[in-house]
């Protein structure tokens, strides 16, 4: 079953092109890698998906339907950056999902909490940056969504919190949806992904299925990245 | 759904401003209690209770208009606040969370807009209650002028259906006026997000938007349909269909805006 469909989705600027006749799918219970240099296009897909902007051509459906806020029900995205109010502690972040969105799991949530070692009583404030990608990680992961977005998930993160960041990834993700990372860090994510898609200048130098790559090609994901992205 | 996102709005306005509402009690009542103990057997109480124009000093004048610029501060603040909200909503950092949430534009529109009327309600009614408060406690809980806010407040209620209608009035044109900014940042946000550019742009809209309201005004004005007199005040049939036209279509321009064209 396709979770996700783009079929010539094309995305402008004013003049800057940031999207080129991008054809890509996604199906059921795969975790599928978008990876590229600052600027080639991946928080803009990521973005046209999650419903938060709109495609200048090209048409975008997630399970069968057309992007819009009936999606946006199927969607747990994760922005790359705080989308939290300052003033909330986790328990009003944890409100606001369980009130607006209704696959929101509050079980799997305090589980995750607990594996990233946060307390509902903590203020958002106070979290350093790596906690508050935890807990933004922990709200996304605990919706049961048929598409998870995670748009650089480990980005300013230690190396031990990144462990524990994948771990809980893996802990989180269900078979019955697919998920979607973007990340320049492609040692760490190489593991989680079935399916990458190189992007360049909003256009798709390359994709294809991890396993392949790697038997076919004989490279890991990041030797083939150097590759692909050598000047 | 409207329920919730209500719910959220006055959540997100109690959560980040009642360190301000709390802030402008401690500050009314210190003020209030600055008057009371410095100026109680001055001669601020016979001029608050006969209104003579008998000197009092400076520094009464200066503390009790503090006192009053707070309280007018204070049932302004409301329309400010969700103005400035409306703008980070749409392009501060939270806005990702706003725009996530899987309800239509015209929900999250009509949600803000209650919200912020009867938070002004609300405040309005403290600042009426801190102005109130001022003239009992420094003239020590005068009868006569008890008497006469008593009698003001009963003169509401001695009116129904006038209070009522005038209450109503006031309300829609206070929304109206509070959705026409809605409109115009909702537009500059769709041309830009950033501030430099986005603030001309409303500045340009709200013209343009008043001029064209202006016009239809002074169109309603020359064909009236109906004319009436209610309460004193002379309105027409034409006149009373543009003012619900424009709430309309600001109404359904800013949702459109929002739900199709704001990029975050």
């Amino acid at each position: 079953m396709e979770i996700l469909e783009c079929k010539s989705v094309s995305k402008k600027y004013f003049t800057k092109k940031a999207l080129s006749e991008l054809d890509l799918t996604i199906e059921k219970g795969k975790i599928v890698g978008i990876l590229g240099p600052n600027g080639s296009g991946k928080t803009t897909l990521l973005k046209l998906v999650a419903g938060l902007i709109r495609p200048t051509s090209g048409n975008i459906k997630v399970c069968g339907n057309e992007i819009g806020h009936k999606t946006k029900e199927l969607i747990a995205y994760l922005p790359d950056s705080d989308f939290l109010y300052p003033w909330m502690k986790i328990e009003d972040a944890k409100n606001v999902y369980m009130s607006f969105f209704k696959d929101f799991n509050t079980e799997k949530f305090h589980e995750m909490l607990e594996f990233m070692k946060l307390d509902e009583e903590m203020a958002v404030k106070g979290l350093s940056k790596g906690m508050q990608e935890k807990l933004a990680l922990a709200l996304t992961l605990s919706r049961e969504a048929k598409l998870i977005i995670l748009d650089e998930p480990l980005n300013g993160v230690d190396p031990v919190a990144r462990e524990q960041i994948l771990k809980a990834i893996l802990k989180g993700f269900s078979y019955e949806s697919s998920m979607i990372i973007t990340s320049h860090l492609i040692n760490e994510v190489e593991s989680l992904l079935d399916q990458v898609y190189f992007l360049k200048e909003g256009k798709i130098e390359f994709s294809g299925n991890t396993e392949d790559i790697r038997s076919e090609k004989k490279m890991t994901l990041d030797e083939l990245y150097r590759e692909v992205f050598a000047c | 759904m409207l329920g919730r996102l209500l719910k959220f709005e006055f959540w997100k306005k109690w959560k980040s401003n009642r360190h301000l509402l709390l802030g402008y009690g401690l500050v009314e009542l210190v003020l209030l209690l600055i008057l009371k103990l410095f100026y109680q057997n001055s001669a601020s109480t016979y001029i608050i209770s006969t209104n003579s124009q008998r000197n009092a000093g400076v520094s009464f004048y200066l503390i009790t208009a503090l006192y009053f610029i707070m309280a007018g501060i204070l049932f302004i603040y409301p329309f400010i606040e969700g103005i400035s909200r409306y703008n980070k909503d749409l392009s501060g950092k939270q806005a990702a969370l706003e725009l996530m949430i899987p309800q239509p534009s015209w929900e999250k529109i009509a949600s803000k807009l209650i919200a912020t009327v009867c938070v002004t309600i609300i405040c309005g009614i403290i600042s009426a209650f801190t102005i109130v408060m001022f003239f009992f406690v420094l003239t020590n809980f005068n009868a006569d002028i008890i008497t006469s806010v008593f009698n003001a407040s009963k003169k509401v209620f001695e009116y129904p259906a006038e209070t009522i209608f005038s209450i109503i009035n006031g309300l829609f044109s206070y929304a109206s006026f509070y959705l026409l900014f809605f409109f115009c940042i909702s537009i500059s946000k769709w041309a830009s997000h950033k501030n430099k550019i986005a603030v001309p742009i409303s500045i340009g809209v709200f013209a343009a938007t008043i001029a064209v309201i202006t016009y239809l005004q002074s169109l309603a004005d020359k064909f009236p349909i109906i004319n009436y007199t209610f309460l004193g005040m002379s309105s027409s049939l034409s006149s009373v269909i543009v003012d619900i036209f424009v709430f309309a279509l600001t109404f359904i321009g800013a949702s459109y805006v929002m739900e199709r064209k704001i990029e975050y």
